[in-house]
């Protein structure tokens, strides 16, 4: 099973390396580097500093983990190529799966890069970066938003109205939680101990529900 | 012979309004291929995705190999034994074929690599091989996703428009590689609009229209029912005056239809006895008779036929 998901995973990987290369100059260094500049000018404690890095990291992970995951699934149903990878034996929630972990992996890519760039060139700071929350949030950060960009992608692929009724308070409730996570964690890092767990349950939860009965058809034009 | 797919009274509708699919039962035995063919709409690429379990029909049994593609279990088992090519499928473009033929091995548990370089070669790919599949023409990408269905040498092969977008010699490389597997017990069911793959390579064909099946048999009877009224054609050795012919074929007992091209003569008649009397005249006169048949019409004008009288 896991060579099959494996292979999927690695399809996926060899499609988009540009589109992560992208992702990761644009959003993630390009973006990231100057926010990190600005927030330097602008005299800010080296804790806040530290905290906006910090955001960058998260940020740069979820949002590859919750964007590749979801077009993964889009763009294998509309060019059909799902049909025919989900006819040669594997299951509906091992090809799920493929991409998930394909979310995460691209995810913690991102995140680590960014922790490791910043530590880099931040030297002094060092110390605050070596604390081992901050990495294992970015590897948390990337499983729950891997977990909602597939359950946003299996919930696309479906078109009956409770579902679409569910992605509106989906879509409604994502933006709430990730408005509350950049806001809590620039207050103070005890909000963002609770929020993290709730949210990997909430996305777990989502993920579960999603796949619990996926059919071949969900994935076929 | 084994039975492949046995699939007995089939509905299926999409949106419990209007049936798709209406008592369709059909099968295929081992080392067989079936022709579905139909007009555009008529429900065949539906009647593939329920036979695969991809639908569920709403009334209908259906076996593969003995197995329920409706239940998930039993599915696995059969999509490891059957090759299925949807019809429009597109390849990955960022990948190069060897890439893409890696995922399809390991999908299909398929460790040995002589048949891939066997149909790399009997689809002339291995020029290509390293090459990424965004820059192959239609043909060639149809050709990738032919050999990805075979590599794991199935004993069903499911496929939608095979034929889609091949050259001529393609074309029968392929058919010709397809009656081989034939000859080796691997059954077919070919979804199709391409005359030359169901007159070539198709030993019985289900004709759909409008989600029933119309017909089912080989492409000769049907070309014999949708026959208006059979054709005889009688050709000479040599071309002799149309004045001399004619005084035979007008002084036969009913007012015929015929017609006289050079040396080749048309009659259109019922009554096989009175062309046999045409043939038996012509011999008596000293002519040299070079062929005698009855004419039937192509599979595409049988075809045509067949759906105007519908």
């Amino acid at each position: 099973m896991l060579k099959k998901v494996m292979a999927i995973a690695k399809t996926d990987l060899l499609c988009s390396k540009i589109l992560v290369l992208m992702y990761f100059f644009m959003f993630g260094l390009g973006f990231g580097f100057l926010y990190g500049l600005i927030t330097r000018f602008t005299q800010l404690s080296e804790f806040y500093y530290n905290i906006y890095l910090q955001q960058m990291a998260f940020l740069g992970g979820g949002v590859t983990a919750l964007t590749l995951p979801f077009g993964f699934l889009l763009i294998d149903k509309q060019i059909r190529a799902a049909e025919m990878v989900l006819t040669s034996g594997i299951k509906p929630f091992e090809y799920i799966f493929s991409k998930w972990i394909n979310g995460v992996f691209f995810g913690i890519v991102i995140g680590y890069t960014y922790l490791i760039v910043f530590t880099l060139l931040t030297l002094p700071l060092y110390v605050q970066y070596g604390n081992i929350s901050v990495w294992l949030y970015v590897l948390l950060i990337t499983i729950i938003f891997a977990s909602l960009g597939v359950t946003l992608g299996v919930i696309f692929t479906k078109v009956d109205l409770l579902r679409k009724i569910l992605l509106i308070i989906f879509l409604i409730v994502l933006p709430i939680l990730l408005f509350s996570l950049s806001f809590l964690i620039k207050k103070t890092g005890i909000f963002f101990k609770f929020l993290i767990p709730i949210l990997l349950v909430y996305s777990l939860l989502c993920l579960f529900l999603s796949v619990r009965n996926i059919e071949i058809k969900d994935f076929v034009v | 012979m084994d039975k492949h797919i046995d699939a007995s009274n089939i509905d299926f509708t999409y949106d419990n309004k209007q049936l798709v699919l209406h008592n369709v039962s059909l099968s295929t035995y081992q080392g067989e291929s079936v022709g579905l063919v139909g007009p555009n709409g008529a429900g065949k690429t539906t009647l593939v995705r329920v036979l695969l379990g991809i639908l569920y029909p709403t009334k209908g049994n259906i076996q593969i190999f003995e197995y329920n593609p409706l239940d998930k279990k039993e599915r696995e088992k059969i999509y490891g034994q059957m090759g299925y090519l949807p019809e429009g499928a597109q390849v990955y473009p960022q990948l190069t074929l060897e890439q893409y033929i890696e995922l399809f091995k390991t999908l299909h548990e398929v460790e040995d690599n002589s048949i891939v370089e066997e149909l790399l070669e009997m689809f002339d790919l291995q020029d290509v091989f390293k090459k990424k599949l965004g820059i192959f023409s239609k043909g060639t990408k149809q050709k990738a996703k032919l050999l990805t269905i075979l590599i794991h040498s199935p004993r069903l092969l499911i496929m939608d428009e095979p034929t889609d977008g091949l050259d001529i010699a393609s074309k029968e490389e392929t058919i010709e590689y397809m009656r081989k597997l034939k000859k080796e017990g691997t059954s077919m069911l070919i979804a199709t609009h391409d005359p030359y793959v169901v007159e070539s390579l198709c030993d019985r064909i289900i004709m759909i229209n409008k989600g029933e099946i119309v017909f089912e048999g080989t492409t000769k009877q049907l070309q014999d029912i949708t026959q208006n009224e059979p054709c005889y054609v009688i050709e000479l050795m040599k071309e002799i005056e149309k004045e001399k012919l004619e005084e035979i074929l007008n002084n036969l007992p009913n007012s015929q239809k015929f017609s006289i091209e050079g040396a080749t003569i048309k009659i259109w008649t019922d009554d096989e006895n009175l062309v046999k009397d045409v043939y038996k005249k012509f011999v008596d006169k000293g002519l040299i008779v070079k062929n005698f048949e009855r004419v039937l019409p192509t599979f595409s004008q049988a075809y045509k036929n067949f759906l105007e009288k519908l």
